[in-house]
């Protein structure tokens, strides 16, 4: 199972207020981190794409109105796997779990649930998630051999 | 420094029945909400966007082409992109979206 208990920037990660209002900050975050590594084009691009809809099902699900919503954020890179982890303190919930939406359907009958959990596992290689202190963690990770 | 979400800037052109709408920016939660809610669709049976200037489709802009799609129908009209880079060409084609784009050339 991937990791990033031990960060190579930081131990504690960078926490944001889990809001939409934060994308940009997030994002740019998350691609200046990858900017020290080899990563392909490509590989960079599914990342951003990944955590964006990660990020944003935080924001828009993972709280109620009367709790400080925030979203911790730790990056990794260990034996070629580059890793970006999410710990929020919402309710208790993996993403993981959910049905792929059927993405043969037609697009005029096509239903829009899911969309989001299912391109964070066809864009990364590995997905991972645990409930640990009250908490949701969940990671994705890249292989930079690619 | 904090970043700024990025705008999403429209630039409309009218010709008949066919609207043309050149993007610059992302397609995120809050872009796509005004996406849809600025364009007049009034008669339009083509709408055609250019995607040269799009960076990102998050899966909330996805959904934004599949409403605009999904509210041409009644009127007979269509939606088609151009010019979507290759890295989200293949966010469209893995999730099934490829039909709204244009053939790659």
């Amino acid at each position: 199972m991937i990791s990033t208990e031990q960060s190579n920037n930081t131990l504690e990660g960078i926490t944001f207020s889990a809001d939409n209002k934060k994308l940009a900050e997030v994002l740019a975050f998350i691609k200046k981190d990858m900017a020290r590594y080899h990563l392909s084009e490509k590989s960079q691009f599914n990342m951003v794409t990944a955590a964006e809809e990660i990020f944003s099902n935080i924001a828009m699900y993972a709280y109620s109105s009367n709790k400080k919503a925030i979203v911790t954020i730790n990056t990794n890179l260990k034996d070629n796997v580059y890793a970006i982890s999410f710990k929020d303190n919402g309710k208790k919930y993996n993403p993981l779990e959910n049905n792929d939406p059927d993405i043969t359907a037609d697009i005029k009958d096509k239903n829009i649930g899911g969309l989001g959990i299912f391109l964070v596992k066809k864009l990364t290689d590995i997905q991972t998630y645990v409930y640990k202190n009250n908490q949701n963690i969940l990671t994705i990770g890249i292989y930079t051999n690619n | 420094m904090e970043e700024e979400n990025k705008e999403l800037k429209i630039e409309q052109f009218k010709e008949g029945y066919k609207l043309t709408c050149k993007l610059t920016g992302w397609l995120d939660p809050n872009t796509s909400t005004e996406l849809v809610s600025k364009l007049n669709l009034n008669g339009v049976t083509l709408l055609y966007f250019d995607m040269t200037n799009v960076e990102y489709v998050f899966s909330a802009g996805l959904r934004a082409f599949l409403m605009l799609q999904k509210m041409l129908e009644p009127q007979g009209g269509t939606v088609k992109l151009f010019n979507v880079s290759d890295d989200i060409r293949n966010i469209f084609e893995c999730t099934g979206f490829g039909s709204l784009l244009e053939p790659k050339a």
